[in-house]
């Protein structure tokens, strides 16, 4: 308790306040920007970490995660781009808010879901880190199989219309994610001779032509934005009241925000896993309890809510494994680590007990900056969102293709990767004609990867059976996830052979 | 003019071009790099094969690019694409000075009339915006932009 209250003292002083600010403001801006990733931002700042000490660097590079992971949420909102791959199921249903003119609502409602998915990460890293620590041992390759297969149910709801075309997009994104070099293997597949094929299709380079191109092309034919400048008209006092009642809204319905937070968490132990996978989830699990489900996709509030809280909780979430067993649960994770070990404190449950006040300010610093995006998400979201509204559409199409093709470029220094954006953004656009939607896609190249490695690990470790794949379900936490796998099949079509007797017996009395 | 299409057929016969395509390009991988785009390759057939046979039974009739103009769709598009050969060639910063303005006349054209007066204050926004991106890349990320004939 000491320690903590020491750690408490020495975040609270006004220099560590002011790092703080300056690091959420900096990272909003820079995860509104599509193509620039936390894992980029806190690259950037690492130099400048160099002259700081340890806990001016760890919480310079918590806040900026911070930051950077609410700012995905703006792009995703009012340019139907995930501004991180954290932020895709944002996109779901935040843009179509926007364009209901509902954008600043929408903002607000990702405000209070990021807030409060951070302060509750912060509040497990704090409560809880030993025991779910342990949890994260048992999550191995046959487990992360089945995560992602859970995961690609979420394409029955993301298909628009027609299950089967649905079912087809994913096909293709899985297949784009095994382009280039095989995970296991480390064979060169799809390359189709050109040497630069072999990096593979990176997620963010296909999410930004997936997401963004499309939208480009839209708006150019239509001759209009996809958002209406109507909504933009309030004053400060209407805006305050659109907060408030948007606030109350989301806090009404505690459970979603409890749910999602709670797999949001567990998503995070697990190393690899990811932003994008834990708001994937969890907006499949708002979705499926919702009384509204066919509301979910068309600018329902609860959706966008699940997806923050989560990916937010992610941010502290990642740090259990980092802080007790040196594991990073994602890419930005790696440079904190990396500063750490630049101090010398070496990751494991001691580092709470030798360098405590260094940790839990640490933590206490990430709960800070949590608290903080709230004036400074309200007060920058209302600066971006009047940029993005305020400007006109033939203006905000080259302004948004620029900042897509530096974005893409600089993922890898790399103009292969801004042609697989433009290409996959055409083809998206025609298959979209054709009732083929982006998410199923992204959702394919997303899950295809996790899913590949995690049945071939399993299959190798199981060479000793005879039936090799039995390896994938031999453990206890695979059999559960199985049966929440045929749960989330099979329960929407229990659901509607359901209704349809309802709606035979109904006519059939009606008839009678 | 409508192009009403039957968009099952359609979706299912891309289905099978880019699923023949890919396995056909496979060439020789060991079982541990096959066995998933293999397994994922033939269930986009399967799925193609079933959407070819709804579209003859029971198809879903859609109008393509039925929204907004179909030329500025095809211009807008084949500017980006020159965008991206124009960095290659002359370099970022003039080849996205060139494209930048060459949108926003073009597409600004669609909506009111364009003059020289007009063109003039757009390209003054059009520089001060390029250069504002140039330079966050280029000096505060430290991400160059690739250089060509020009820079």
């Amino acid at each position: 308790m000491e320690l903590f209250l020491e750690a408490l003292v020495s975040i609270l002083q006004p220099h560590m306040l002011l790092v703080i600010f300056i690091g959420v403001t900096a990272g909003l801006f820079v995860g509104a920007l599509p193509g620039l990733t936390a894992t980029m931002a806190l690259a950037v700042l690492l130099p400048f970490t160099f002259t700081m000490d340890a806990l001016q660097g760890l919480v310079a590079l918590g806040a900026v995660y911070m930051g950077t992971i609410y700012g995905g949420s703006f792009a995703a909102i009012l340019v139907n781009t995930p501004g991180t791959p954290s932020s895709i199921a944002t996109t779901f249903d935040g843009y179509p808010m926007a364009k209901q003119g509902r954008a600043y609502e929408a903002i607000c409602a990702a405000t209070v879901a990021s807030v409060i998915g951070g302060v509750l990460g912060v509040l497990a890293l704090l409560l809880l880190a030993p025991p779910l620590a342990r949890m994260a041992l048992f999550f191995g390759p046959a487990e992360m199989f089945w995560v992602a297969i859970l995961g690609l149910t979420l394409i029955a709801a993301l298909s628009e219309g027609s299950l089967l075309k649905g079912l087809l997009g994913g096909c293709i994104g899985m297949i784009l994610g095994t382009i280039g070099v095989s995970p296991v293997g480390g064979e060169s597949r799809f390359t189709f001779g050109i040497p630069a094929m072999q990096g593979g299709v990176e997620l963010i380079v296909a999410l930004i032509g997936l997401f963004v191109v499309p939208e480009l092309l839209l708006m150019a034919t239509r001759g209009r934005a996809a958002i209406d400048a109507a909504g933009m008209k309030t004053g400060a006092r209407e805006g305050m009241a659109i907060f408030l009642r948007t606030a109350r809204a989301v806090l009404a319905k505690p459970v979603n925000l409890i749910r999602s937070a709670v797999i949001g968490q567990v998503i995070a132990i697990i190393p690899g896993a990811g932003g994008s996978i834990a708001s994937l989830v969890s907006y499949d699990a708002a979705r499926r309890s919702s009384k509204r489900p066919e509301t979910f996709g068309r600018g329902n509030v609860d959706g966008l809510v699940a997806s923050e809280t989560s990916n937010n909780v992610m941010v502290a979430g990642s740090m259990v494994p980092l802080l007790t067993l040196g594991i990073p649960g994602a890419p930005p994770d790696a440079i904190i680590l990396g500063v750490m070990m630049l101090h010398g404190l070496r990751p494991g449950f001691e580092l709470f007990s030798t360098s405590g006040v260094l940790t839990n300010g640490f933590i206490l610093s990430m709960g800070v900056a949590a608290l903080l995006m709230l004036p400074v998400g309200l007060l920058g979201g209302r600066v971006i969102y009047r940029i993005v509204v305020g400007t006109p559409y033939f203006f905000l199409v080259p302004s948004i293709a620029l900042v897509t093709i530096l974005g893409t470029y600089a993922l890898r220094n790399s103009m292969v990767d801004v042609l697989i954006m433009l290409g996959l953004g055409v083809v998206g656009y025609l298959l979209r004609n054709i009732g083929i939607g982006s998410a199923p896609i992204v959702l394919g190249l997303i899950l295809g990867g996790i899913a590949e490695m995690g049945y071939v690990q399993s299959v190798l470790g199981g060479m000793a059976y005879s039936v090799p794949q039995l390896r994938l379900v031999e453990n206890p936490l695979s059999q559960i996830l199985v049966l929440l796998v045929v749960l989330a099949v099979g329960a929407p079509m229990v659901g509607a052979w359901r209704r349809r007797r309802v709606g035979k017996e109904r006519d059939a009395g009606g008839e009678t | 003019m409508n192009l009403r299409v039957n968009s099952d057929l359609w979706a299912g016969f891309l289905g099978l071009v880019f699923a023949a395509g890919f396995w056909f390009s496979m060439g020789r991988l060991s079982n541990l790099s096959a066995v998933f785009p293999e397994t994922i390759l033939l269930l986009t057939a399967v799925i193609s094969v079933a959407l070819l046979v709804k579209g003859l039974l029971n198809p879903d009739m859609r109008v393509l690019f039925e929204e907004g103009n179909r030329l500025r769709l095809v211009v807008v598009t084949l500017i980006l694409f020159a965008w991206w050969w124009g960095i290659g060639f002359l370099g970022f910063v003039a080849a996205s000075l060139i494209a930048f303005f060459l949108l926003v006349c073009y597409l600004a054209a669609a909506q009111r009339q364009v003059t020289w007066k007009l063109a003039g204050i757009w390209a003054c926004v059009v520089v001060a915006e390029v250069a504002f991106f140039y330079i966050v890349f280029n000096k505060l990320l430290y991400v160059r932009p690739p250089r060509g004939l020009l820079f």
